[in-house]
């Protein structure tokens, strides 16, 4: 019997571990996600740019600044299924087509384009309806755009 | 008589749990064996290849009979499988495609960017990656279907099919 009982409880613990480290979201919130960039160590100020779309202002400890945007917003999650990372920097008409198309063909997770006032962007898009953990992937979301956004810096801004 | 009450208790609470735990495992890396899985299940065509150097690599059937490449990366020695993917398709195409045209697929997409390689051909790339933890089943899932809605404005507006 007292092994009956033992059985059953390491069966239980199992599963209960799986299913909490499993806490897996499909959207997000402005609020949820200004908390975690403060927790993971990012300034971060929530912002309405006057239109009622919600984004928020970041930066990092060694100065980078960029915005989070949100998109997709499911009614029926109660969230935004879409997050976006975003920086411009005034091109001053400098950057050729050949450079950006380069500059995407050698680096993962992020790609720049020039947007309608001839700014050079860098860009990276996370959909959340795949079903993540959220916290640690928003980290990994922002350690792989710094990672892009130090090349954006040293290979198109800085020149 | 009250362990017997626990125990039944506990095996309950075990069914609950069950269905939770397995259909919401959560992984870091993956390897073909999984990810073949998933593509069968889900009733696309592949077939499975691997690089020079071992590394599998899935060619997958998108759209309309065209193909794209799923290859593996960032092969962690510390545990089984790779922690991202990307999904690569490229055209060979005689006439020549305006950087403009590509810039503008670019800034109006989200999910995806386009370049020109070095033969100047245009290519559409999309990478996850599953480090942080992710749902691999839905996360395939959604990964391939935003794929292939890129690629299908990519074809209309780059390559101009």
């Amino acid at each position: 019997m007292k092994n009956l009982l033992r059985g059953a409880t390491v069966l239980l613990l199992f599963l209960a571990s799986g299913a909490l480290a499993a806490s897996l979201v499909h959207s997000t919130d402005a609020a949820t996600v200004t908390r975690l960039l403060k927790k993971l160590g990012y300034r971060a100020v929530l912002e309405n740019n006057g239109t009622g779309t919600t984004q928020v202002r970041v930066e990092s400890k060694d100065g980078k600044a960029f915005y989070l945007y949100f998109f997709d917003d499911d009614r029926s999650r109660g969230g935004y299924e879409g997050l976006q990372l975003l920086s411009c920097a005034d091109a001053g008409g400098e950057f050729s087509g050949e450079a950006l198309s380069y500059w995407n063909q050698t680096h993962r997770y992020a790609k720049v384009y020039l947007d309608e006032s001839g700014a050079v962007c860098l860009q990276s898009d996370l959909d959340l309806r795949m079903g993540v953990v959220l916290e640690p992937a928003l980290k990994q979301f922002l350690n792989d755009f710094l990672e892009s956004y130090g090349a954006y810096e040293l290979e198109l801004v800085g020149q | 008589m009250g362990s017997m009450n626990n125990i039944k208790a506990l095996i309950v609470m075990a069914l609950l749990l069950a269905p939770a735990a397995l259909a919401q495992k959560v992984v870091t890396a993956t390897d073909a064996t999984q990810v073949t899985r998933v593509l069968a299940a889900n009733g696309y065509k592949f077939s499975l290849d691997s690089e020079n150097d071992g590394t599998p690599l899935i060619r997958l059937q998108i759209g309309d009979g065209y193909k794209a490449i799923l290859f593996f990366y960032d092969d962690d020695p510390g545990q089984p499988g790779y922690e991202s993917l990307q999904l690569y398709a490229g055209f060979s195409v005689d006439g020549k495609i305006a950087l403009a045209t590509v810039n503008d697929w670019n800034y109006n997409y989200r999910f995806g960017k386009v370049y020109l390689d070095d033969e100047l051909d245009p290519v559409i790339e999309s990478d996850l990656d599953l480090s942080g933890g992710v749902a691999l089943e839905g996360t395939l899932l959604v990964f391939i279907q935003n794929f292939e809605a890129a690629f299908d404005s990519f074809v209309e507006e780059v390559v101009g099919e």
